[in-house]
C-alpha cells in the first residue's frame, strides 16, 4: 500500500503549521503593544476571519462573490439580537420576536449563533447561486449583498434600521479571536486538503471536465459556500461586539471592497495568499493612515488627507491586477515545497518488487 | 387617472435617467465584456467640474465639464482597462471596482467627503402644473435632453462610420479587425460616449439632489447596473428599455407599496435581478436576436 | 496485476453500450441523423467522418454533456438518456476531450487523482488508483508537475490517464492523437491497446489520423453530414468508395468537369516575381497542442492556390497567422516583400490582405450594406472610391443589392458567402484568404461561389483558399499544398496529384489499395 507516510504527512502540513505559528506569534508580539496598536490588531483578526472564510469559497471554487460580507451582516444582527440586554432590546428594537426579545445569551454563544445563523442563511441563498456561472455568480451574489443591505438598512424595529444598533458587549479580544482564526486556518486547510475541496478545485480550473470525471458542481460549490459563511458570520459577530455599535453600512461597499482587495492582492487561489493579503494591507493601511494624519518632512508638510489610505489600497490593488494578477504569493503555500509531497521517496520504501 | 399620469410621468423622468445610465454601461459592456463600476464615478466628476467651473458663462461651464469627463473616460480606458483587455470578466468587475474606489476616495481627498451643495441653474426648479399634473421643469429639460440624447446616439450608431464599426465590433470583434476595425478607435470611442452619456446624467441628477459628493455616482451605477441586467446585457435597446422598465418599476412600488415596505423597494429590485440571472439570463426585455441561417 | 493492486477488475462483459436512433437538431439543422452505434467491452471502436459530420456532438450525447432530440442511450442496460455528466461518470462511462482540458493549476497527480474523488474514493485511495495508472501509462515522472507547463504529447496521455482513474468499462477517446507526430502517435496506439488489456473496456477513438485508425480499431463506423455511412473493419471501410467520396468529395460533380482549367498557367502569373505571400518554416501551437510544425508555403501574384488536408492538419491555423489573429512560435511570414509577423491583424488588412473567415464571419444584426461598409473600413478617407467598389461589388453579387436593407443574420448560408467575400474584396486586398468557404453549403451555391473566386483571380486577385473539398480545391487551383498533421506533405499542380497515389498517402497517410499492415 502506499500511503503517505508520517513524514510525509508533516511535511505537507507545513504551511498550515507556518500560518498558524505566524498568528500566534503576531498575537504574542501585538500583546506587549499599546493599546491602539492592539485595536489595530484585533480589527484586523476580524477581516482575516472574514477573508479566510471568504476564500473557502472563492479560492476553491473560483467564484468571485461579492456576497459575503451579507453574511458579516447576519452573523453582526443575529449575535446582536441574542446577546444585548432585554430592556436595551425592548427601547431600540421593539419589532423583535419575543423569544429573541428575551433572550441574553453569553458573547461566546452569540458568536456561535452568528455563525450557524450565517450558514444557515447561505444554504438557503446558495441553492439557486450555486448554479450560476463565472460573471453572472457574480453579479447575482452582488445582489444578494444589495438585498440584505436594503432589508437591514430599512427593517427598523428589528433591526436598528439606518440608526445604530448599541448595547453590545465588548468581548472582542486579541485571544478571544485568535482561537476562531486558527480554527478557521485549519478548517479552510482541511477542506482544500479533502476530497471536497480537490473536487471544487477541479470545477475551478475546468468545470465541463469535472462533470466527466464526477463532479457534481452544484453540491461541492453549495458545500463551500456553507463552510464559508460560517467563518464570516463569526466574524460578523466579532465585528459587532469590537464596533460596539452597529450599522448596516458597515456590512456594505467598503467592507466588500476590503476583503476582496485582500484576497486579490494576497492571491486568491491559495489560504497563504489570504492571510498574506490580510498582513499586507493593514500594514499598509496602517502606514498610509498615519500619513493621513499629516507628515511634517522639513519644507515639505502634508496635512491631514482622509481618503489617502483607501486611495492606496485601490491603486495598489489596481497595479496588482494589472501586473500580478495572481497576487503577491502567486496563488501558492508557502513553503512550496510542503504543497506537494514528494512520493519519489517513498518508491524506496515500498517492500515488493 | 390623474394620478397615474402623474405616475406615468414621474416614471418616463426617472426611467429615461436610469435609461441612460444603462447605456453608458451597456456600451461597454457590449464591446469589451466589461461592467464598468466606474461609470458611476464619470457623473460624480461631471458634477464636481460644473461646480469648478460655475463662475464661467453657462455654455461654457456645459462644454468644458463635458470635455473633462469624456477625458477622464479615456483616461480611464487607456490606463487601467486597456492593459487588461485580455483579462477574465471577473477580472474586469473587480478591476472596475477597485477604479471606482480610487476615484472616490480620490475627491475625497481634495474635497472632503462632506455633501457640497449645487445650485446650477436654480429656475429650473420651478414647478407648473398642465391639467393637475405637477411637472417640475428640470424634468422637462431632463426628458428633453434624454430624448435628445437617445436621438442623437441612434443616429450616430446607424449613420457614422464609426457607430457602425462600434456596433461590429460588439457583434463579433475577430471578425471586425478581420475587416481592419481599429480595435483601439472603437473602443475609445465608446469610452467617449459611454462619458457624454454619463455628463448627461451628473447635468440631471445633479440639479435633482441639489448636492455633490464624493460617492453620489454609487447609487446610480447600481440602478443603471440593474437596468442593464434586466433588458439584457449586450443590447443597448434592451439597456434603454431595462431603464424604463427599472423607472416604472420603482414608481410602482413606491405607489403601491405600503408606507412600511416602501423603504424596501430597493431589496425588490436587487431579487428583482437575482431571478432574472437565475431564471432568464438573456434578460426581461425578449429583443429577440436575429436567428441565423446557416 | 498483482492482487494486491488498487484497481479491481470487472471481468463480466456481458452488457453494452449503445446508441439508438440518436438525433440532434442545432436551429433547424439536424447534426446528428438517427445514428446507432455499438460499443462492447474488449473491442475498440473507432469514429470517423469529415469535419461537421457531427463525432464529437455524438460523444456529446453519450457522456450526458447534450440532450438529444430523439433517440436512446444504454449502458449495460440502464437508460441513461439526458443524464447529467457526473453521475453517467459514475457509471463507470469516461471520455477525453479534443481540447484536453486538463486542470491547469494542479498537479498531474491530482488531475488523476481527481477523477478518483470524482467518482466517490478518498483521496488516499484514489491517490493509491492514479499512481498506478500514472505508471502504467510511463507518467509517474510527471506526477508533481503542474499541468500548465508539461511538455508535447504528455497533456493528451494525462488527459488519457485521468478519465482512466474512473475505471471505466467504456472509454471514449476524442482526437487522442492530435497534434502527435509518427512517434507518438505509434506510442499512443500501444498504449491504447495496453490499456485495453489491463481493462478490458471498450474504446472508441474518433481521430482524423487515418493511420492510427486503420491500424488500432478492431470496427470503424462513419459519419458524414449527422449520417451513420458505414460500419465495418479497416479493410472494407478503405475500400469503400462512399468514405472516400465523404473525404475528398465527388469526382466529376463540378461545373465545367474536373480540373478543366487548372492545368493552364495562372492568368497574370508573372515569371521571376518574388511571391506575393511567402510563409517560411511556420510553427504554431496551442498550449501544448502542435497545429503547425514548420509550414512553408507561397503564393505567387496572380495565382490561386489552395490548401487540403484532413482535420486537424492546421488549415484554419494558417488562415489564423496569416491574418494576424493568433502568433506563431516560430518562422516568418512576408507579404510584398515585407515581413509582417509582428503586425496587428487591422494594419495586415490595410496591407492588401483579406481574409474570409470560417463561417463567414458576416455580422447579423448589421444590414448587407452595413456590413459592406465594415469591409470598406481601410479606405474611409476616399468616399467617392468607396461608393464605386461598392457599386461595383454589388454588380458582381446581385443577390446582395437586392437585400442591402436586409440585417445579414437572415440571409441564407450562400449568400451570407458572397456577403463576406464582397465585404472583402471592398478593402481592395492584393489576395484574398479564404478558410473552407464550402463549409455548410450546397453543392450547387459551392460551384457559384468558386466560378466567382475563379473570376476574380482572371481580374488579378492572388486567392489563397483553404479547403475540405478536395476535388473543389482542385478544379480551382493552379498549384496545391497537401497539409498533415501541422506539416506540408505534397505540393504540386492538381493535375498531376489527382490521381497519384502519393496524394492519398499525404492526405491519409497510406494509400488506398495497399491495405496497412494490422
Amino acid at each position: 500500500m502506499r500511503s503517505m507516510g508520517l513524514r510525509a504527512r508533516l511535511i505537507s502540513l507545513t504551511p498550515l503549521l507556518a500560518l498558524a505559528l505566524l498568528l500566534i506569534g503576531t498575537a504574542g508580539i501585538v500583546a506587549i503593544c499599546p493599546p491602539g496598536t492592539q485595536r489595530v490588531a484585533i480589527e484586523a483578526l476580524i477581516k482575516l476571519l472574514v477573508v479566510v472564510g471568504s476564500y473557502i469559497f472563492i479560492g476553491n471554487s473560483g467564484v468571485l462573490s461579492f456576497g459575503h460580507v451579507s453574511f458579516m451582516a447576519v452573523g453582526a444582527y443575529v449575535a446582536a439580537w441574542l446577546v444585548i440586554a432585554p430592556e436595551t432590546k425592548e427601547l431600540m428594537l421593539p419589532g423583535l420576536p419575543a423569544f429573541l426579545m428575551q433572550a441574553h445569551w453569553a458573547p461566546a454563544v452569540g458568536v456561535l449563533a452568528g455563525g450557524i445563523a450565517a450558514s444557515a442563511f447561505a444554504f438557503f441563498v446558495g441553492l439557486p447561486l450555486a448554479r450560476l456561472n463565472g460573471i453572472s455568480a457574480s453579479i447575482g451574489s452582488f445582489a444578494v449583498l444589495a438585498v440584505v443591505n436594503a432589508v437591514f438598512s430599512n427593517w427598523t424595529s428589528v433591526t436598528g434600521g439606518q440608526g445604530s444598533l448599541y448595547g453590545l458587549p465588548s468581548y472582542a479580544g486579541l485571544w478571544t479571536i485568535l482561537p476562531w482564526a486558527l480554527a478557521a486556518l485549519c478548517v479552510a486547510w482541511i477542506y482544500q486538503q479533502s476530497r471536497f475541496g480537490l473536487r471544487l478545485r477541479g470545477a475551478r480550473e475546468d468545470e465541463v471536465a469535472a462533470q466527466s470525471i464526477g463532479v457534481n458542481i452544484w453540491r461541492e460549490r453549495l458545500i463551500a459556500f456553507v463552510i464559508s459563511a460560517f467563518f464570516v458570520g463569526v466574524a460578523g459577530a466579532f465585528y459587532g461586539y469590537f464596533l460596539g455599535v452597529i450599522a448596516a453600512r458597515a456590512f456594505y461597499l467598503q467592507m466588500t471592497f476590503i476583503t476582496i482587495a485582500m484576497l486579490v492582492v494576497g492571491g486568491l487561489t491559495s489560504l497563504w495568499g489570504a492571510v498574506l493579503g490580510v498582513l499586507t494591507i493593514t500594514l499598509l493601511g496602517e502606514v498610509l493612515r498615519h500619513a493621513e494624519r499629516g507628515v511634517d518632512l522639513g519644507p515639505l508638510s502634508f496635512g491631514a488627507h482622509p481618503g489617502l489610505q483607501e486611495l492606496g489600497l485601490a491603486a495598489l490593488m489596481l497595479i496588482i491586477l494589472i501586473y500580478r494578477p495572481r497576487g503577491l504569493t502567486g496563488g501558492r503555500e508557502i513553503p512550496v515545497v510542503g504543497a506537494f509531497w514528494q512520493p519519489k521517496k517513498l518508491i524506496g520504501s515500498r517492500s515488493e518488487p | 387617472m390623474t394620478l397615474t399620469l402623474q405616475y406615468a410621468v414621474d416614471a418616463l423622468n426617472v426611467g429615461g435617467l436610469y435609461a441612460m445610465m444603462a447605456l453608458g454601461i451597456g456600451l461597454i459592456f457590449g464591446i469589451m465584456r466589461l461592467i464598468n463600476f466606474a461609470h458611476g464615478e464619470l457623473v460624480m466628476v461631471g458634477g464636481y467640474a460644473m461646480l469648478l467651473l460655475v463662475q464661467l458663462p453657462g455654455p461654457l461651464v456645459l462644454a468644458l465639464s463635458l470635455i473633462v469627463v469624456i477625458v477622464l473616460a479615456l483616461g480611464m480606458e487607456r490606463l487601467a482597462f486597456r492593459p487588461l483587455r485580455e483579462a477574465a470578466p471577473s477580472t474586469l468587475l473587480v478591476a472596475s471596482f477597485a477604479l471606482s474606489y480610487f476615484l472616490q476616495n480620490f475627491f475625497v481627498l481634495v474635497f472632503g467627503a462632506r455633501p457640497v451643495p449645487f445650485a446650477f441653474a436654480s429656475e429650473l426648479s420651478t414647478n407648473f402644473e398642465i391639467g393637475h399634473i405637477r411637472i417640475v421643469l428640470l424634468q422637462v429639460v431632463s426628458m428633453t435632453l434624454t430624448i435628445l440624447a437617445l436621438v442623437g446616439l441612434t443616429a450616430l450608431l446607424k449613420r457614422t462610420s464609426i457607430g457602425v464599426q462600434l456596433r461590429a465590433a460588439s457583434q463579433d470583434f475577430r471578425a471586425a479587425k478581420l475587416c481592419g476595425v481599429r480595435a483601439n478607435s472603437v473602443i475609445a470611442f465608446a469610452f467617449a460616449i459611454s462619458g457624454s452619456l454619463a455628463w448627461i446624467v451628473s447635468l440631471i441628477y445633479s440639479a435633482q439632489i441639489g448636492q455633490l459628493s464624493p460617492a453620489m455616482g454609487v447609487r446610480p451605477v447600481v440602478i443603471g447596473f440593474v437596468a442593464t441586467i434586466l433588458g439584457g446585457l449586450g443590447s443597448l435597446v434592451g439597456a434603454v428599455l431595462g431603464g424604463f422598465l427599472v423607472g416604472a418599476l420603482s414608481v410602482t412600488l413606491e405607489a403601491t407599496l405600503s408606507l412600511q415596505l416602501r423603504p424596501f423597494k430597493e431589496a425588490v429590485l436587487f431579487a428583482l435581478v437575482f431571478l432574472v440571472l437565475l431564471l432568464r439570463p438573456q434578460g426581461l426585455i425578449a429583443v429577440r436576436a436575429l436567428k441565423e441561417r446557416v | 496485476m498483482r492482487p494486491t493492486s488498487a484497481i479491481e477488475l470487472d471481468r463480466a462483459s456481458n452488457g453494452q453500450l449503445e446508441a439508438r436512433g440518436v438525433s440532434v437538431r442545432f436551429e433547424g439543422i439536424l447534426a446528428l441523423d438517427t445514428v446507432d452505434l455499438t460499443l462492447r467491452p474488449g473491442e475498440i471502436l473507432g469514429l470517423i467522418g469529415p469535419n461537421g459530420a457531427g463525432k464529437t456532438t455524438l460523444i456529446n450525447v453519450i457522456t450526458g454533456f447534450q440532450v438529444p432530440d430523439q433517440g436512446r442511450i444504454t449502458l449495460d442496460g440502464e437508460d441513461i438518456t439526458g443524464l447529467q455528466p457526473f453521475r453517467i461518470s459514475r457509471r463507470r462511462l469516461a471520455r477525453t476531450f479534443q481540447a484536453v482540458r486538463l486542470f491547469c493549476d494542479l498537479t498531474v497527480l491530482e488531475n488523476a487523482e481527481l477523477a478518483g474523488v470524482g467518482v466517490g474514493l478518498s483521496r488516499a485511495s484514489a491517490r493509491e488508483r492514479a499512481w498506478e495508472i500514472l505508471e502504467l501509462l510511463e507518467l509517474a515522472d510527471l506526477a508533481t508537475q503542474r499541468a500548465a507547463e508539461l511538455p508535447y504529447g504528455d497533456e493528451r496521455r494525462v488527459g488519457i490517464a485521468r478519465a482512466l482513474t474512473t475505471l471505466p468499462r467504456y472509454l471514449l477517446l476524442d482526437e487522442p492523437a492530435a497534434g502527435m507526430n509518427e512517434k507518438e502517435a505509434a506510442a499512443l496506439s500501444r498504449t491504447v491497446r495496453t490499456i485495453l488489456q489491463k481493462f478490458s473496456c471498450g474504446i472508441m477513438v474518433i481521430e482524423h489520423n487515418m493511420m492510427l485508425i486503420m491500424e488500432l480499431c478492431d470496427r470503424i463506423q462513419v459519419l458524414e453530414h449527422g449520417r451513420a455511412i458505414a460500419l465495418g473493419n479497416p479493410a472494407e471501410i478503405a475500400r469503400d468508395p462512399a468514405v472516400r467520396r465523404a473525404y475528398l468529395g465527388a469526382e466529376g460533380a463540378i461545373a465545367g468537369g474536373p480540373l478543366s482549367g487548372s492545368s493552364a498557367s495562372p492568368p497574370n502569373a508573372q515569371a521571376g516575381k518574388p511571391p506575393i505571400l511567402a510563409i517560411d518554416n511556420l510553427a504554431v501551437s496551442y498550449g501544448a497542442v502542435a497545429a503547425l510544425r514548420g509550414v512553408s508555403i507561397h503564393v505567387n501574384e496572380g495565382e490561386l492556390v489552395s490548401v487540403v488536408g484532413p482535420n486537424g492538419a492546421g488549415k484554419s491555423t494558417l488562415m489564423h497567422a496569416i491574418s494576424g489573429t493568433v502568433r506563431p512560435d516560430a518562422g516568418e511570414i512576408t507579404f510584398a516583400g515585407q515581413s509582417i509577423s509582428t503586425l496587428p491583424t487591422e494594419t495586415r488588412v490595410r496591407k492588401g490582405i483579406a481574409l474570409v473567415p470560417e463561417g463567414r464571419g458576416v455580422f447579423p444584426a448589421l444590414t448587407v450594406a452595413e456590413n459592406l461598409l465594415i469591409g470598406a473600413v481601410t479606405r474611409l478617407g476616399n468616399q467617392a472610391a468607396v461608393r464605386i467598389a461598392t457599386e461595383r461589388v454589388l454588380d458582381f453579387f446581385p443577390i446582395l443589392r437586392e437585400r442591402q436593407g436586409q440585417p445579414a443574420g437572415r440571409l441564407s448560408g450562400g449568400e451570407q458567402q458572397q456577403l463576406a467575400i464582397a465585404r472583402a474584396l471592398l478593402s481592395e486586398p492584393r489576395i484574398l484568404l479564404l478558410d473552407e468557404p464550402s463549409l455548410g453549403l450546397a453543392v450547387r451555391i459551392i460551384d457559384e461561389v468558386y466560378l466567382i473566386l475563379e473570376q476574380l483571380n482572371r481580374d488579378g486577385v492572388s486567392v489563397l483558399v483553404v479547403e475540405q473539398s478536395v476535388m473543389r480545391a482542385f478544379a480551382a487551383a493552379q498549384r496545391t499544398y497537401v497539409l498533415r498533421n501541422g506539416l506540408v506533405e505534397l505540393e504540386g499542380r492538381p493535375h498531376d496529384l489527382v490521381s497519384s497515389e502519393r496524394f492519398e498517402a499525404a492526405y491519409f497517410g497510406f494509400a488506398r489499395q495497399q491495405s496497412p499492415s494490422l
